[in-house]
């Protein structure tokens, strides 16, 4: 069986196109599924520009796909994975609008802080975002309760699950498993990604309970837990600008 | 309140109406309006781009803007009022799929008063609803049947379904590939701890999609703890038998 998308059954003639050579400017046919062709006029190979690895986010035969690509386009991998995990996280919470709505604030304020403190870590940082609390479902079932310890107890192996359909590497998962594992509980040492992720988490519990209480509540207690508990510089502007409006 | 963030664009040129994205949007965010999609509102969109992966034209994008916030509130009252609750008869319009109907077999008489010479069978089809969604797991029809399962595109492509395979048999039609899978093998378990079933013909085509249809059918055999023989008969495009496979 084919992917679809491959198939040539399925294609248009705008799937097959002509685009200019980088080198000489000559006229260089393209498949929509070749990753790079020569120019036939002077012999320079170069990527399809035409290009677009978006099934990659969502497909799981990707690797087989695209495991051949030059490196340039492997680490734009990494940068889909995070998608991926998204759609799966929702996937996994299906009617529960409330956990998925929570997990893409966390995720958007990890981005947020992590672009500033780790920008390299972003991966591992919005997989942990996007999975941090997905053990909430099981820990409610198996203990009736939603408390953190639970939570930390049934999470990892669901998201080593869903990290693996997706062919994350194993060193991201068993990092993002790690975080997922002790989420609320800092250790002495902590890694920046770990960090990235408490802060956001924290800014987005305190930004809930805010709307919670319609008043907002108050501001001096805010600052306090800002100064106090949290990690990061950016985690600390982006709480006061979100939760101070300063 | 707005904020800056990542939110679902459709490009109108591109989209050609077709409603896949509709169907993948588990909070009901997308509609279509004269022929494209549309999201009804930024609150109900989370932006995660479930929706994108089953775009065939490539016109849905994340883009980052200022927008509502995601409002899982709003989503709730939203979807509650999609689905009204079921009223218990027939709906004002008369809708055929909401009143189960068992076609009496025909009488020996009918039966033996059939032309044999025109090769044309009259519709071999017992009962309504057909909709695997539809039908309920205690519906009389399934009571010891054998059951047909068919892909919703296979009697379509197979041209001697009603000859061959619908006599005698309790059908059930749908689509793993736009329907929610657990919902299926949930139906499945409850119709195979409640039915009794004598057998189970699963009808699919021959691509991908169609694959989840006899593996939905196992998965329900295991949560219910009742195995049922079953036939798996793949269909060509063209509508040959390619394979047929017993379990």
């Amino acid at each position: 069986m084919k992917c679809p998308g491959q198939d040539t059954r399925y294609w248009r003639g705008s799937d097959i196109f002509d685009a200019k050579c980088p080198k000489c400017g000559a006229a260089v046919e393209f498949f929509k599924d070749d990753t790079t062709r020569a120019c036939p006029a002077c012999g320079h190979k170069f990527l399809n520009p035409g290009m677009d690895f978006g099934c990659a986010a969502y497909c799981e035969h990707a690797a087989q796909c695209i495991g051949n690509l030059p490196p340039e386009l492997l680490a734009q991998r990494e940068n889909l994975l995070k998608d991926r995990v998204a759609v799966e996280m929702k996937r996994y919470f299906r009617q529960d609008f409330k956990r998925i709505g929570h997990a893409s604030k966390v995720a958007r304020y990890a981005e947020e802080i992590g672009k500033q403190e780790a920008p390299a870590g972003l991966a591992v940082i919005l997989c942990a975002a996007y999975l941090h609390d997905i053990g909430i479902h099981e820990a409610e079932r198996k203990h009736n309760s939603t408390a953190a310890r639970y939570q930390e107890e049934e999470g990892p192996p669901i998201a080593r699950a869903i990290l693996e359909k997706t062919n994350a590497r194993p060193a991201l998962i068993d990092e993002v498993c790690d975080i997922i594992g002790h989420h609320h509980h800092p250790r002495e040492e902590e890694t920046i990604h770990f960090k990235v992720l408490y802060d956001a988490d924290l800014i987005t519990n305190l930004e809930e309970s805010q709307k919670e209480k319609e008043e907002g509540s108050d501001p001096e207690r805010i600052e306090k837990i800002i100064g106090k508990s949290m990690f990061t510089e950016t985690g600390r502007q982006v709480a006061r600008r979100a939760l101070l409006k300063k | 309140m707005k904020v800056k963030r990542k939110i679902i664009q459709i490009d109108e040129e591109k989209c050609t109406g077709c409603g896949q994205c509709v169907v993948a949007c588990a909070e009901g965010a997308i509609r279509i309006v004269d022929g494209k999609a549309r999201v009804i509102s930024d609150n109900l969109c989370d932006g995660l781009g479930a929706c994108i992966g089953e775009c065939p034209e490539d016109a849905l994008h994340i883009i980052e803007r200022e927008a509502d916030e995601f409002d899982e509130k709003a989503v709730e009252k939203h979807l509650e009022s999609q689905h009204k609750p079921e009223p218990p008869a027939t709906m004002p319009c008369g809708c055929p799929s909401a009143q189960i109907q068992t076609f009496a077999a025909a009488t020996p008489c009918q039966a033996a008063n059939q032309p044999t010479a025109t090769g044309a069978p009259g519709a071999a089809l017992s009962h309504w609803p057909i909709q695997i969604r539809l039908v309920p797991p205690t519906a009389p029809f399934l009571k010891g049947a054998d059951l047909l399962v068919a892909a919703d595109c296979a009697p379509a492509a197979f041209p001697r379904f009603h000859s061959e395979l619908l006599p005698g048999r309790a059908v059930m039609i749908g689509c793993p590939k736009f329907d929610d899978r657990k919902d299926y093998v949930e139906k499945f378990a409850q119709v195979f701890r409640t039915a009794g079933l004598k057998s189970i013909t699963c009808l699919i085509m021959e691509v991908p999609c169609c694959a989840g249809l006899p593996v939905i059918l196992r998965e329900a055999m295991q949560a219910s703890g009742v195995t049922v023989p079953m036939e798996v008969i793949t269909v060509s495009a063209r509508g040959e038998i390619i394979e047929r496979r017993k379990y």
